[in-house]
């Protein structure tokens, strides 16, 4: 699961819609214990597409979504018995 | 536990040398992600054809005679605007003020909505002469953005539609320059004093010798208690089909 989930966001990061990416990340998060590698594709998402005006000047936005979506399916997946 | 620690330390390694060092990871990865890019390119077109093979005659006909009318419509306006272009250059010419572009053509590797940024990757980069700064146009005399990162065979293009960013504009035949904000997807946004006379359609050029078409207002929002009017206009091209762009290697003073 770990793997196919790697995969398809390496390809996302590529040749998909972003969004596409962002919810293949929820998923993720969701579905793999500590996929910490959300927080890594958040880097190369910043490092392939950002620039210095970054979204309304902050340059890290793929970043702390992955942080902030890592965190929350964490705390969630804690709660829930799958 | 420890592999969580290790795991944590390794990623604000990693987000420390793309933070302090933005160039790093694109220099080490956009060799490797062009080649897939261009893989990607080649494989579409040869489905985009595919699909066009298979299309019915009856359709390509119709579509052929629409066309036909378009092109001719376009090659009676395209005389007066070529006689026009010619006199502006004669003009400026006289006056010492000849804009002398030095264009090169950069394919589109990855475009919106793949970026969440609104940035380009082009195919071409530093080795061909590209800096940072250098303006790109689209279709010919659209500016849609400028490089602001160059890599050995690839550079990266940030669209001035990029959300937030914000651009001295001249809308309709106003000669008063305004402040117009990215929104993302080649749409911007700027306000204008409710008195401002202002139509949809009406052209977004940027102030300079050699005017440039900027973008076309497509919706004006005029509250009749304010006495502003928000103007919504959006750039002529359609930023995720692009294919190609020029970049205009002239240095900058």
């Amino acid at each position: 699961m770990r793997l196919v989930f790697n995969i398809a966001l390496i390809v996302s990061l590529l040749f998909l819609p972003w969004w596409a990416g962002a919810l293949l990340l929820i998923s993720a998060c969701m579905l793999v214990d500590r996929f910490f590698e959300a927080i890594l594709f958040g880097i190369l998402a910043d490092a392939f597409y950002s620039t210095k005006f970054g979204f309304h000047g902050f340059s890290s936005a793929a970043t702390l979504y992955a942080i902030v979506v890592f965190l929350i399916a964490s705390s969630v997946r804690k709660r829930l018995s799958w | 536990m420890f592999a969580t620690a290790l795991s944590v330390a390794a990623l604000l390694i990693v987000f420390s040398i793309n933070h302090f060092f933005p160039a790093a990871f694109p220099s080490v990865l956009f060799p490797v992600a062009s080649g897939f890019w261009r893989a990607e390119s080649a494989t579409v077109g040869w489905f985009v054809s595919m699909a066009e093979i298979v299309q019915s005659k009856y359709s390509l006909v119709t579509e052929n005679r629409k066309l036909s009318a378009e092109i001719a419509a376009q090659n009676r306006s395209m005389l007066l605007l070529s006689a026009l272009q010619s006199e502006n250059d004669a003009l400026l010419r006289d006056l010492g003020r000849a804009a002398k572009g030095d264009y090169v053509l950069g394919a589109i590797m990855a475009r919106p909505p793949v970026s969440p940024y609104d940035t380009l990757i082009l195919d071409i980069g530093s080795s061909d002469g590209v800096a940072v700064g250098d303006k790109v146009y689209a279709e010919g005399d659209v500016l849609v953005g400028d490089v602001s990162d160059v890599f050995s065979g690839t550079s990266k293009v940030s669209l001035f539609s990029t959300p937030g960013r914000t651009m001295s504009v001249l809308v309709g035949s106003s000669t008063v320059a305004t402040e117009a904000t990215g929104k993302g997807g080649g749409n911007f946004v700027l306000t204008l004093p409710a008195t401002t006379p202002l139509a949809t359609g009406a052209l977004v050029r940027l102030p300079g010798v050699k005017p440039h078409t900027f973008g076309i207002v497509d919706r004006i929002i005029v509250d009749s208690t304010d006495s502003l009017q928000t103007v919504l206009f959006r750039s002529p091209v359609n930023l995720s089909q692009l294919e190609f762009v020029e970049v205009d290697r002239t240095p900058h003073k």
